[in-house]
């Protein structure tokens, strides 16, 4: 079975004026259908692009991309348009790029559920639903101006899961909020993905998100380098304990990225020694002589 | 704070379309002037032809307008004295009266009912008090004649009783027939000193004057067409006696004895053309129908006939002629107009647009295909423009009634509907997410080098077929010349991409010397005005053409008001001109001893002058004056006064004849003639196309008699009232002629001429639109500016947030925002000053403005420094006042709040 997520050699080149910006330089990822996974990585690393082309707003220059069984770089215009409809929602950091000013947290929802045709008379139990989920029932009738930044994040969601996605993408969705507030969104993130089975991928900075998640993608240079999964075990006296294991990306010719601490900790640049052992194997820097 | 949410589809539509409703607002009242404009236009253009089509047939003389008809009268011959007046003339004035009803419409709605007059051939008369004149005089017949005259002495005329072709009975000599009764006007009795009772000897019977009448009405067109029936009118040839022409009134039943002379005489007939009531639109079918009217000859009984002629067509054809000329004219100031406004349209349609990018992209984002966001705009398009352009067409029918023709309903439509198409065109679910001006310097795009080319191609081609047609009249047919429309837009529209692309680079060259210097307000500013600038291509397009429209106008002003001063001095040939019978020396003096006039100068025209070239000899007009004289009259005429040092009489010769004796030794009598250079075959009013000019005082050296003048022409002191000193001369002449030239003494000054025209309909216009474009131009650069600068202001109030916090002086910020228009608005004013100056070259080079000016020369373009540099003056000053408008509005936003919402 393929993973839900599937991204190989994802390569996006953007240029203007003879300059050339690669902004994914390969990059691999495979999430599994019901996963919430978190994407971290430094500002320019590329997790935005990433998300644009996941989220079937802009096209990888190379590679393959696929959604759901949807091949992010075969489809057509009308394919497109109905795999934003149906298969995807998300959560951008501004709302303004959310929700409409001058619509209330209904019409906003009421607005989504209207592209893609929902009858009217089936879209107010369907509101009513969305905003219980998210415990906002009292948002309804309020502009984005009158809700706090919190609330405006969970009527965000609220309105990419109007029409039923199998994806949710969130692109810093709690980058602007306070701390407690953070905790509401990502708790209603969560929620979401538990209750309604939704595959939810999030790119964020945030350490206290990215901490929650059983799984953490760092991404660097275009590239995903690391990975961290969490599990909780309950040992021998009943006490939970949480693990979390950080792992190195191999691709798919074997290439794979040492973290920055490693390298400087131990001086290693340019070259370094493999030795295959029975069951590992083992990186050396490499010696003066053998510089 | 809550309201109630809305979420049918048609309610979410509405409550996006109420938001930002401002903008909207602006464009739907935008598309309202503009659809009140060109729904207007037609219609004033329209109003304007009939305007002056009234205007100019209300001035032509009855004589030359209306209908008149010339043919035979048919009367049965041999009618016994029984024969009643219906006998002898009634089908033919039934005939005659049916010609009316027979015309067809419209001609038939501008004519007033059939006139006719038979007179007999003109034969000479002898008047019982001998005096130093011959008398030619006709018998006539109208069968209304007593309602159109009142009797002052005598009684009307009995019919006469004798009968011209009565058989004479061989072997007796001939019984001398009565004397035939008839009425004579007033005139001829007081001119003539006839009296009733007098006997006219004339043949076949003597005249008898029963009565003397004068007319009921003397300014009823009747008299025009029947001079002699009122007036007499004296003709002389040389060295013969004076011939006075006189028509008398007989009784109509008089015809029945005067059959032959009668039918061998003339019949006259007219239908008096009412311009009052004509409209302009009518005008190509009133010149057919009177075409097909002159074309078949109308026939009565006994063989008579009419064949009608008018001068109705000709006067149509110099009203069209003007109109169209004057339409074409307006048609160009309205082009560059129509410039301007497509620009301030798109920039109203792209701030709409970038409005609703927001709600677009994310719309787009959720799902929303192409067809519902461009249907959404296109919705929006419709609901903003319908409702204004309705009303203004309402409007414009309410002010100016009347059909407007199919351009007048195709036109506004297009400028209603075009939002809405624009909104769903440039609706582009590819473009809606944020762009990025300032990556790249020139545009790269494909599609604009395409169009930038094409228009400027097509700009070329336009001058080249506009070079190879040469000078003509605007087309007839279509009303405005749409190749001379277009000319001026496509040459803007070249001129102003020529200037984005080229713009950069003296600003590269600006940012380099302010990179040397420590101020950052120059370097900043010069490196957003190239990298991201805040007016784009349809504001800066808009400045160009703005600039040009009111800089054309300013010179076309000045060239229509100096073409027709120029067109009235040329008509008349100098400040004003005498003509009459005899001119000479003495009246000449009297004249000039009237307060006003400055000089008199005679221009005495001998024809048949024998010029010598080389071997041949041709016969030719010669205009001989006292040129010094004529000089100060008329500068462009050199003083001929002085011989060549050969001896050789200086002359100039009309520039048609020049043509054909190029090169050749001219003379008169044997003594040579030097050719000093030429004159316009126009440049005297009465002279003929192949003439010589020179100086008087050659005339009896060269052997060419002068005898006396026709013409004269003055010089008038420019304070003096022209209508005064014209009256005046016309007296001091008119008293030193014989009597039966005092009615031919015509005085006509220029200015009066001028006044004249001036108060023709399309002039009038002319100025009026030419005033108005200048206006409008600037009224519409002032809203670009404002527009295209408030469009502008979130981006700059991004960096001045920036700026702020970086310590920069509010001076500093200021010079920045300067930078924003400067560049483009002085580039403008370049570019654009060049192109309204180079537009005038062009029209008058293509467009025949003579019909228009009067004269026979095309008026060149006038540029007058002083008008140029005011009118360059107050465009820069508008666009300051529209700069500091601009920035005003762009203070309410506040920059920290600016900053804190980001990008959005």
């Amino acid at each position: 079975m393929t993973a839900h997520i599937e991204c190989a050699d994802l390569v996006r080149i953007f240029s203007a004026e003879g300059v050339e910006v690669q902004a994914l330089q390969g990059l691999t990822l495979s999430v599994e259908r019901g996963e919430l996974t978190a994407i971290v990585g430094a500002s320019g690393s590329g997790k935005s692009t990433l998300l644009a082309i996941l989220s079937g707003l802009d096209v990888p220059t190379a590679g393959r991309a696929s959604v759901a069984g949807h091949d992010l770089l075969a489809m057509g215009t009308r394919e497109r348009t109905l795999y934003r409809r149906r298969t995807v929602g998300f959560v951008w950091q501004q709302t303004a790029r959310n929700l409409l000013p001058y619509l209330t947290a209904a019409e906003n929802i009421a607005m989504t559920l209207s592209v893609a045709r929902t009858p009217a008379r089936t879209r107010e139990p369907r509101i009513t639903e969305l905003l219980g989920l998210l415990g906002i029932e009292g948002m309804r009738d309020r502009l984005p101006a009158q809700m706090s930044g919190g609330q405006q994040q969970r009527v965000a969601i609220a309105v990419a899961l109007a029409n039923e996605p199998e994806v949710l993408f969130a692109d810093e969705p709690t980058g602007e909020l306070d701390e407690g507030n953070s905790q509401v969104v990502f708790d209603a993130m969560r929620a979401v993905n538990e209750q309604l089975g939704v595959t939810v991928l999030i790119v964020t900075h945030d350490q206290d998100v990215s901490a929650q998640v059983r799984r953490t993608v760092q991404i660097r240079d275009g590239r995903t380098s690391t990975e961290v999964l969490r599990s909780t075990r309950t040992d021998e006296f009943g006490v939970e304990q949480h693990h979390a294991q950080e792992y190195a990306v191999l691709d798919r010719v074997g290439r794979m990225q040492l973290p920055q601490e490693y390298l400087t900790r131990l001086n290693m640049r340019d070259r370094v020694r493999l030795e295959l052992e029975a069951d590992h194997v083992q990186v050396h820097p490499t010696t003066e002589d053998e510089q | 704070m809550t309201r109630r949410s809305r979420l049918s589809t048609a309610g979410l539509l509405l409550r996006h379309l109420r938001s930002g409703v401002g903008a909207s607002l602006l464009v739907a009242l935008l598309i309202a002037a503009s659809v009140l404009a060109v729904a207007l236009a037609p219609r004033a253009l329209s109003r304007l032809g009939t305007a002056e089509l009234r205007h100019e047939l209300g001035q032509e003389s009855p004589a030359l307008l209306d209908l008149t008809g010339i043919g035979r009268i048919g009367i049965a011959a041999g009618l016994p004295a029984s024969a009643s007046l219906d006998d002898v003339v009634g089908e033919t004035d039934r005939r005659i009266a049916e010609i009316r009803e027979r015309l067809p419409r419209p001609l038939r709605t501008h004519l007033g009912p059939v006139n006719w007059v038979a007179t007999t051939t003109k034969a000479d008369g002898i008047l019982p008090v001998t005096l130093p004149l011959k008398l030619s005089m006709k018998l006539g017949a109208d069968l209304r004649w007593r309602d159109r005259v009142r009797f002052t002495d005598g009684e009307p005329p009995a019919p006469w009783t004798g009968d011209e072709s009565a058989p004479t009975v061989p072997g007796e000599a001939p019984a001398a027939p009565p004397s035939i009764p008839a009425a004579i006007s007033a005139d001829a009795a007081k001119q003539l000193h006839l009296k009733v009772g007098d006997l006219i000897g004339y043949s076949p019977a003597p005249v008898l004057v029963t009565g003397i009448y004068e007319p009921v009405n003397p300014d009823d067109a009747y008299w025009v067409h029947q001079v002699n029936l009122t007036r007499v009118t004296f003709e002389t040839e040389q060295g013969e006696l004076t011939t006075a022409h006189i028509i008398v009134y007989v009784d109509p039943l008089s015809m029945r004895g005067l059959t032959t002379d009668f039918q061998t005489g003339q019949l006259s007939a007219y239908l008096e053309v009412d311009p009052t009531g004509m409209s302009y639109s009518e005008a190509a079918a009133l010149q057919e129908q009177v075409h097909q009217m002159q074309a078949s000859q109308i026939e009565l009984p006994m063989f008579g006939s009419l064949n009608f002629r008018s001068g109705l067509p000709d006067a149509i054809d110099r009203v069209v002629a003007r109109v169209t000329s004057a339409s074409a004219l307006l048609a160009l100031s309205v082009s560059g107009l129509l410039g301007v406004l497509l620009a301030v349209f798109a920039l109203g349609v792209q701030s709409v647009i970038a409005r609703r990018r927001p709600a677009l992209a994310l719309a787009a984002a959720r799902g929303a295909g192409a067809v519902v966001l461009r249907g959404a705009m296109v919705l929006e398009g419709l609901l903003v423009s319908l409702p204004g352009a309705a009303l203004a067409v309402v409007v414009a029918a309410v002010l100016l009634p009347g059909d407007p023709g199919p351009v007048g309903w195709i036109l506004p439509a297009a400028i209603a509907v075009a939002p809405a198409a624009l909104f769903g065109v440039m609706t582009s679910p590819r473009q809606l997410r944020e762009p990025r001006s300032d990556l790249q310097v020139r545009s790269r795009s494909r599609v604009r080098w395409i169009i930038e080319v094409a228009v400027a191609g097509l700009a070329v081609l336009s001058l080249i077929l506009l070079g190879r047609r040469g000078l003509v009249a605007s087309s007839a047919a279509v009303g405005v010349d749409p190749l001379l429309a277009a000319t001026p837009l496509l040459l803007a529209a070249a001129v102003c991409a020529g200037v984005l692309r080229l713009y950069p680079a003296p600003l590269r060259l600006l940012q380099r010397v302010f990179r040397r210097r420590s101020g950052p307000a120059g370097l900043l500013g010069a490196a957003r005005a190239i990298r991201d600038p805040a007016l784009g291509f349809a504001a800066s397009l808009a400045l160009v053409v703005g600039i040009s429209v009111v800089v054309f106008t300013t010179v076309m002003s000045s060239t229509v008001r100096i073409g027709l001063v120029q067109g009235s001095v040329d008509t008349v040939g100098a400040d004003a001109r005498i003509t009459a019978q005899r001119l000479d020396e003495t009246v000449l003096a009297q004249v000039r001893r009237v307060e006003g006039v400055t000089a008199a100068v005679a221009v005495p025209m001998v024809t048949g002058v024998e010029v010598g070239i080389d071997s041949d000899t041709t016969q030719v007009l010669a205009v001989l004056t006292d040129t010094a004289a004529m000089h100060e009259i008329r500068p462009d005429l050199p003083d001929l006064s002085a011989r060549d040092a050969d001896g050789a009489v200086p002359v100039l010769v009309s520039t048609d004849w020049a043509d054909h004796i190029t090169g050749a030794r001219l003379s008169v009598g044997g003594k040579p003639l030097l050719e000093r250079g030429t004159i316009g075959q126009n440049a005297l009013p009465g002279a003929t196309r192949h003439f010589v000019y020179l100086d008087s005082s050659f005339a009896s050296d060269l052997g060419i008699p002068v005898d006396g003048a026709e013409r004269a022409f003055l010089g008038l002191s420019p304070d003096t009232d022209p209508a005064e000193v014209a009256s005046e001369v016309d007296d001091v002449v008119t008293a030193a002629q014989p009597p039966q030239y005092r009615g031919l003494v015509d005085v006509v000054t220029a200015r009066q001429l001028l006044d004249d025209i001036r108060s023709s309909p399309t002039v009038a216009a002319i100025e009026a639109a030419l005033l108005i474009a200048a206006a409008a131009s600037l009224a519409l650069t002032m809203l670009t500016v404002v527009l295209a600068s408030v469009a502008a202001a979130a981006a700059r109030n991004r960096l001045v947030g920036v700026l702020r916090i970086l310590g920069m002086s509010p001076r500093q910020l200021r010079a920045i925002q300067a930078w924003e228009l400067g560049p483009v608005a002085i580039t403008a004013v370049v570019a654009g000053t060049a192109l309204g100056l180079v537009l005038p070259l062009i029209v008058t080079s293509a467009l025949d403005l003579r019909p228009f000016v009067g004269g026979d020369t095309q008026p060149p373009a006038a540029i007058e420094p002083l008008w140029v540099l005011g009118a360059v003056g107050a465009f820069a000053l508008v666009v300051l006042v529209a700069g500091v408008i601009a920035g005003i509005l762009g203070r309410r936003f506040a920059p920290a709040g600016t900053l804190k919402m980001g990008e959005g």
